[in-house]
């Protein structure tokens, strides 16, 4: 079984996020990029699946410009086989990302698609469904729990829903995205970093894959949250009641 | 209970859909949960608001609990970031289940807020300023991105970064005041190859360059100094034994050592040798097939810790060329230690003396030929000196981090202390001395990976330089963070009292003089 995991480089999750003056988007210049988190989560649990002899292969894909490679170098030093990089500088939008990695899969011939529920930029959140739909798959979103059954074809997936822990039982190929507590990833180590750079890594365009990726949705504005201001203390509940209703005169 | 604001009151003007007389009591969002430091502080908060709500009640108000249901996001307590989001899950249950007991009411406050117009929002209420938190913050000034690292440098630093601010960092402050030596944290690092950089493969190491270990040396600082600085002792005595080790040597330490399973002293000075080190009077006397050692050594990091010991002793005339080195394993009889000597700084590594009474070690424990071992000493000293310095720069990136947070946070008449010009310039001058250190060392580790005849001196000016430099960062970031600097709750205070030990070990900052003069006697260059 080949799994295609999906990797993207985001801002890095503790990066102090500053929005261009034009507010035409979030300023990336000299700001610390790295994997996105949920991205990590997948990769890692491509990894153990290939550990656990469930999957034979496992293949990271990047969508993005040159220095996405960097991105694809990490998730091959902690344990995928090769690497995918779709070279693309321009915006590619969770539609047309959904779409190369379809094309990509049916290409690789892939089993198991794992993706991060969402990326830490955007946070679109759509991407493992479009895929889903695209294929015509099963899915199984915010993973939190995957277990193979390969002999059966099927994968059993735990999910935090709202209420607790939902588990479906999925017809394999299927697209499965990787929620917080679905495993914790390991570091890459650094012979295993040294050894990613002799991995392979196919470089391809979206042309070449025959996929529009023309931007279907237009960015109106991106603006900070307004500041606010500092709260006060108040001594006792009955000053509390007193403001409520003679200052803010909400009750 | 310390009653610092917990919260951020939300307020909201339209009341649209609810019964007047509900109050709006606070937003519990994990943004504001990093003041409450641990699931106990919060039990304790939930039991004043259970009284306050009665309170609230008997005044005919019915108190709401407003639920902010954000989980993926930090909180300023020392936990990892998967421990913040778990976390962030408990506090969130807690609550819930608080709230479902009269007379608290349970609302999704991102449904109020909406409705009101709103959003959550992150900024919040401190009441002192916040403490950096290398897990948690980004580090804005204390990069100076060198372009001219390779691709595989920039992804060990990476790892080594990632490693430090998650593993390292949150305990730091733990393991200063337990003087905990986290053997644990320490195996894990080896286990990421950190345990034997720059030993080849074949042996299990790493098979890194000298400039790749001072890259990684310098980000694993950032989260722990001395904890950084014991392994690059470690990694010292594996290089030592690497390089003039014999294939059985190599061997036999050598895998256990990038696993840390085996962890390395390196026993050098003596009570009555330190500077002048080559007077050393710790003696090897061969007997038959055998050494026997008899002496002390004094300040010996990892001293009772390490399971092996690279000890330089006296096997023939006083003077340098008398030395010779030997392996000595812990468990060896006649082999003690001395108390663990209490100190300012470097408190997760036990420092003790090392007193050899008849130590018998077979000849083919001595490294390199006889009279060799100062020479060994001193060149292990050469790339030792390019880790500490290393080990210095990642402290003092740390402290200009936390400093220029806090500049930018603090407020005193009225506006941020950045607004000074006094605090800009002393915060360039501290970024400039960290980029000049941090070229020096980086150069230095460079010409011992092409064996310049100028290493030597490289690296005593890269030590002297850097050790210095950023010990005064350190010191000049306090003083930027005021009575705060003082307090051990921001770690400033610790990484200045690590620092200090830079300017004296591996040769003190006059001794590095006095090389870089003889050396420069040596090269022609005055
Ligand atoms: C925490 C800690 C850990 C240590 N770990 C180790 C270890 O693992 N292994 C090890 O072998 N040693 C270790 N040391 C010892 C350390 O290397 C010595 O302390 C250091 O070399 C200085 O020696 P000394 O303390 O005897 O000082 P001295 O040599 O007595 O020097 C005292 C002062 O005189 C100055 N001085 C001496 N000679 C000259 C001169 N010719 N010109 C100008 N000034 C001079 C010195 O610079 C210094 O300021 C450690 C020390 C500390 C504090």
């Amino acid at each position: 079984m080949r799994v295609l995991v999906a990797v993207k480089r985001v801002i890095d999750y503790n990066a102090r996020v500053r929005v261009k003056p034009d507010k035409s988007g979030v300023d990336l210049k000299n700001v610390k990029m790295g994997m996105n988190p949920f991205c990590e989560i997948a990769v890692e649990e491509a990894v153990k699946l290939k550990e656990g002899g469930s999957a034979s292969e496992v293949v990271a894909v990047t969508i993005g410009p040159k220095a996405a490679g960097d991105t694809l170098r990490t998730a091959l030093a902690m344990g995928a086989d090769r690497g995918v990089h779709v070279l693309e500088d321009g915006e590619v939008q969770p539609l047309a990302v959904a779409k190369l990695l379809a094309a990509l899969t049916r290409r690789e011939e892939a089993t198991l698609c794992m993706l991060g529920k969402q990326a830490i930029d955007d946070d679109s959140n759509q991407t493992g469904q479009g895929l889903a739909g695209l294929l015509g798959w099963p899915q199984a979103t915010f993973a939190s729990k995957v277990v193979v059954d390969r002999e059966a074809g099927r994968a059993s997936v735990t999910r935090e829903v709202d209420g607790g822990l939902e588990t479906l039982s999925l017809k394999l190929p299927a697209v499965i995205t990787a929620d917080l507590r679905l495993n914790e990833p390991r570091y890459a180590t650094l012979p295993n970093i040294m050894k990613a750079k002799k991995k392979k890594v196919d470089t391809v365009t979206a042309q070449e894959l025959g996929v529009d990726i023309t931007p279907r949705l237009k960015l109106v504005k991106v603006e900070e949250p307004a500041k606010r201001q500092a709260g006060v203390m108040l001594s006792s509940v009955k000053e509390l009641v007193d403001r409520l209703r003679n200052e803010a005169k909400v009750i | 209970m310390d009653h610092s604001p917990k919260g951020e009151p939300t307020t909201c003007n339209s009341t649209q859909g609810w019964s007047p007389g509900v109050v709006i009591v606070t937003s519990f969002c994990s943004w504001h949960l990093g003041f409450i430091r641990d699931l106990e502080e919060w039990k304790d908060l939930l039991e004043t608001l259970r009284l306050a709500g009665k309170e609230l009640l008997s005044q005919g108000v019915h108190p709401v609990v407003l639920n902010c249901p954000h989980r993926i996001q930090w909180t300023d307590s020392n936990e990892t970031w998967a421990e913040a989001q778990l976390n962030s899950l408990r506090y969130n249950r807690l609550l819930t289940e608080f709230a479902q007991q009269p007379p608290w009411r349970l609302l999704n406050l991102h449904a109020l807020m909406a409705a009101c117009g709103n959003e959550c929002n992150k900024d919040r209420v401190h009441a002192r300023p916040p403490v950096y938190d290398a897990a948690v913050q980004p580090d804005d000034l204390s990069h100076s991105e060198d372009f001219s690292l390779s691709d595989d440098t920039l992804e060990f630093k990476r790892m080594a970064d990632a490693f430090a601010r998650q593993e390292l960092a949150p305990n730091g402050a733990a393991w200063d005041a337990g003087h905990i030596f986290p053997l644990d944290t320490i195996r894990a690092a080896a286990g990421l190859g950190f345990g034997a950089m720059y030993v080849p493969e074949d042996v299990g190491g790493s098979g890194l360059s000298r400039l790749d270990a001072a890259v990684v040396f310098e980000e694993l600082s950032y989260g722990d100094v001395p904890v950084t600085a014991y392994l690059s002792i470690h990694n010292m005595v594996a290089g030592v034994i690497d390089r003039y080790g014999t294939p059985q040597q190599r061997e036999m330490y050598l895998p256990r050592m990038a696993t840390a399973e085996v962890l390395a002293s390196y026993c050098l000075t003596e009570p009555g040798s330190g500077s002048d080190a080559a007077s050393l009077k710790t003696t090897a006397k061969r007997d038959g097939d055998d050494y026997v050692l008899t002496g002390s050594k004094a300040f010996i990091s990892g001293g009772s810790v390490s399971d092996l010991y690279l000890v330089m002793a006296r096997t023939g005339a006083p003077g340098p060329k008398g030395i010779s080195a030997f392996l000595v394993e812990k468990g060896a009889p006649g082999l003690s230690f001395g108390k663990r000597e209490e100190k300012l700084g470097w408190n997760a590594q036990p420092t003790t003396a090392v007193i050899m009474d008849g130590v018998r070690v077979p000849a083919r424990a001595r490294v390199g030929v006889e009279g060799q071992g100062f020479a060994i000493a001193m060149a292990a000293l050469d790339g030792g000196r390019v880790n500490i310095g290393a080990c210095s720069l990642g402290g003092a990136a740390f402290c200009l981090d936390a400093a220029a947070r806090h500049a930018r946070e603090r407020r005193q008449f009225g506006r941020p202390l950045a607004d000074f010009q006094a605090t800009q310039f002393r915060l360039a001058d501290m970024a400039t001395a960290l980029h000049a250190s941090r070229l020096a060392v980086r150069h230095a580790a460079r010409a011992l990976d092409a064996g310049a005849p100028q290493a030597t001196m490289a690296c005593a000016m890269a030590k002297r330089l850097a050790t210095d430099a950023c010990y005064d960062l350190t010191n000049d970031a306090l003083q930027l963070l005021g009575g705060y600097g003082y307090l051990k709750e921001y770690p400033v205070e610790r990484y200045m009292r690590d620092l200090r030990v830079h300017s004296i070990l591996e040769g003190t900052n006059e001794i590095m003089r006095v090389i870089i003069s003889r050396e420069l006697e040596r090269l022609g260059g005055v």
